[in-house]
């Protein structure tokens, strides 16, 4: 079934991308904290 | 989304990639230069409207390891297995340049991906640009034969023509 986009305005992308790198800059919070978490032994890394 | 098979990863990655119990988009390794490298996929849902995830890269440490072949074997093969699990998901690389080591990097990355075997089965785009003064740059990963191809291409291109200033 064909459906009709709705085109989005240049703020709306903007908020869009704004809100994607928000959400990595998060995650790279988060990684760094995992980082130290596996450093003290509190994580920990399976390869199997 | 399928999981990705750590296995499967294992079986062409230099490196030995491991993962966290309970976190499947998240993959760890370490490099014979001692950087820990955090890879990961996390939904996004919000720039393109079909969905797409965002590959994230994070290493621990400030080394330099831009010409160990073995991290690049590594990634390609995390992102092998993501589209070998998932054909017909799109992976997104967003990122804010602030510096020239950046840049570098993001460069870098579309190099290595340009020279994988298989590049031919892929599509990827690619734009850059100041935003609110800020340098930006990001990507789309898409095979060729996703059926919604030529729609997201579209809408990817669409997007990044009205992103930028």
């Amino acid at each position: 079934m064909e459906t009709t986009k709705t085109k989005r305005t240049r703020e709306e992308v903007r908020a869009a991308y704004k809100e994607a790198l928000r959400r990595k800059k998060e995650w790279i919070e988060e990684s760094n904290k995992e980082f130290e978490k596996i450093r003290n032994g509190e994580l920990k890394i399976i390869y199997a | 989304m399928k999981t990705l098979r750590l296995e499967n990863i294992n079986l062409t990655a230099s490196y030995r990639v491991g993962q966290i119990e309970n976190q499947s988009l998240k993959f760890y390794f370490d490099t014979d230069a001692g950087l820990r490298y955090n890879i990961s996929f996390m939904e996004e849902h919000s720039f393109i409207s079909e969905g797409a995830y965002q590959f994230c890269v994070n290493v621990e440490g400030n080394g330099k390891s831009y010409s160990d072949s073995k991290l690049r074997s590594t990634i390609i093969s995390i992102i092998e297995e993501f589209f070998r699990s998932n054909g017909n998901e799109v992976m997104l690389y967003l990122c804010e340049t602030g510096d020239g080591k950046q840049k570098f990097r993001n460069r870098l990355f579309i190099q290595w991906f340009n020279n994988y075997k298989y590049r031919d089965l892929f599509l990827i785009r690619t734009a850059e640009g100041k935003m609110e003064g800020q340098d930006n740059f990001t990507a789309l990963f898409i095979k060729k034969n996703n059926p919604n191809l030529q729609a997201i291409i579209e809408e990817f291109d669409e997007i990044t023509s009205i992103l930028f200033d």
